[in-house]
């Protein structure tokens, strides 16, 4: 009789090994494992990313900053805007000027945190007091809109907006609030207004110079007691007066219509073409923007601090 | 049976290391000044002008800004052009939702605004950059979006 359940398989060892030779091939699949698993960590770190400092382009520097973690401020209902950064015109002017800034009132509320930061945020060499116009309302257009644009006054102190004239100040508004409710609650104690150049290509002179009396008129009966200086528009490049339809001669005219227009109504007015332009009433380089018609930083600080100081001095802009 | 149980114990070991030895997935998080630096440095824009958290609601109104965890910030200064910048990186994924609201709020206006003003320089604004990657929204608006959104994704891979 065959025990044959009893009987050893002579096959178990064949088994036996099979299983060895396994567990060693799971080992030597488990240490090469390993040994990848470490390697990818090692060369997958993640390299530093390096950049070139930002050129500076236009008459802006480039550079960024990170900001601070502060309070929002509304652009037209906060009353106590902070102190805004200036521009500065290059490199080594900003850097010049880092200590001179302190003399100004802008104080630089931008938390800075590298070199390349600190170049690009310092005060530019403001010859105005930024605080001297913390109760002025500036109306305007996209020229305006470089007030606050460049960082030289806080939005709270501009009533701009890209493509108004004369007839569409009165009309339209600035992210909602209308100029009349700007007026009403700000309350400036001078309105400062430099309106016209959008209307220039499609709009007659004698159009735009009957709206902005009217607008005058309004903001007298709603602010008597407040001071309404008007601005002349500011000139072109030759290149910008050759090929658009802004050209000096109608630019020359509008500004004598302008200040006709004060007159009559009683209020100043204040050139600021002639100081912007060269000997043939062009708009001097360092002051005109690419496009030959808007403004670079260096145009801004003038501008204030003429109006600074003619407002201080009592100087008649008319003469 | 127990040579059985080790092989299980072997496989368990491969799996497990295995599970560690797989690349982890990693956040990449660059600081928003960094992103728009190098964007920037190869791509031109017109008067640059930084913004911070304290004058951006000029231009970013809908943008709720306590809602910002770090941000750079340039708008063209002389108002000229629609060239912009904007890297935001917000505090958490719902409020870079509403953050990416706001900045397509803008970039709507910025196309409202620059239609009729400059129709030439529209071609900034029709291929403009507005994304949101994690926590960040990334608004680019110039003369060469393809590159700068090139170079703004290698800062975040």
């Amino acid at each position: 009789m065959q025990k044959n359940g009893n009987r050893k398989i002579p096959s178990s060892k064949i088994v036996n090994n099979l299983l060895s030779i396994l567990i060693g091939i799971c080992i030597v699949v488990c240490l090469v494992l390993s040994i990848i698993a470490i390697a990818k960590n090692i060369t997958e770190e993640p390299p530093a990313k390096e950049y070139t400092e930002p050129p500076f382009v236009g008459d802006m520097t480039a550079a960024p900053a990170l900001t601070t973690m502060t309070d929002p401020a509304d652009p037209f209902t906060e009353p106590t805007a902070p102190a805004e950064v200036l521009s500065t015109t290059t490199a080594q002017t900003a850097a010049e000027t880092t200590e001179t800034a302190e003399t100004t009132t802008a104080e630089a509320t931008t938390a800075t945190t590298t070199a390349a930061t600190t170049a690009a945020v310092t005060a530019a060499a403001a010859d105005y007091n930024k605080e001297y116009f913390s109760n002025w309302l500036f109306i305007g257009d996209s020229i305006f809109t470089g007030l606050y644009g460049y960082n030289f006054l806080d939005s709270t102190n501009v009533f701009a907006k890209i493509g108004f004239s004369p007839s569409s100040v009165r009309t339209s508004d600035v992210n909602g609030t209308t100029v009349y409710q700007k007026l009403a609650v700000a309350k400036p104690e001078v309105i400062c207004i430099m309106l016209g150049t959008n209307g220039l290509a499609y709009l007659s002179t004698d159009t735009m110079i009957a709206d902005y009396g009217k607008f005058i008129g309004e903001i007298r009966d709603l602010l008597p007691d407040s001071r309404i200086i008007v601005l002349s528009i500011t000139p072109v490049t030759k290149k910008h007066s050759d090929e658009k339809p802004e050209t000096l001669e109608i630019i020359t005219a509008y500004n004598e219509a302008l200040k006709t227009l004060a007159e009559d109504s009683e209020v100043d007015y204040f050139d600021i073409f002639t100081e912007l332009s060269d000997e043939n009433g062009y708009s001097k380089t360092e002051y005109a923007e690419n496009d030959g018609l808007h403004l670079k930083g260096a145009a801004y600080t003038k501008v204030l601090s003429m109006l600074e100081e003619y407002v201080e001095d009592g100087d008649n802009g008319n003469e | 049976m127990s040579k059985i149980k080790i092989v299980g114990v072997i496989f368990a070991v491969i799996l497990c290391l295995t599970a560690c030895g797989a690349k982890e997935e990693t956040v990449v998080e660059p600081a928003p000044a960094d992103v728009t630096a190098a964007v920037m440095s190869v791509v031109e824009l017109s008067s640059p002008s930084e913004k911070t958290l304290e004058n951006i609601g000029a231009y970013y109104t809908d943008l709720d800004t306590s809602s910002v965890a770090e941000m750079s910030v340039y708008v063209c200064g002389s108002g000229a052009y629609p060239d912009e910048i904007a890297v935001i990186k917000f505090k958490d994924a719902a409020k870079a939702e509403s953050g990416f609201e706001a900045v397509s709020a803008r970039y709507d206006a910025m196309v409202k605004t620059f239609i009729d003003y400059t129709p030439d320089e529209m071609y900034k604004l029709d291929s403009a950059v507005l994304e949101k990657k994690g926590n960040y929204v990334i608004f680019i608006a110039s003369a060469d979006n393809a590159k700068a959104l090139a170079i703004a994704d290698e800062l975040f891979q």
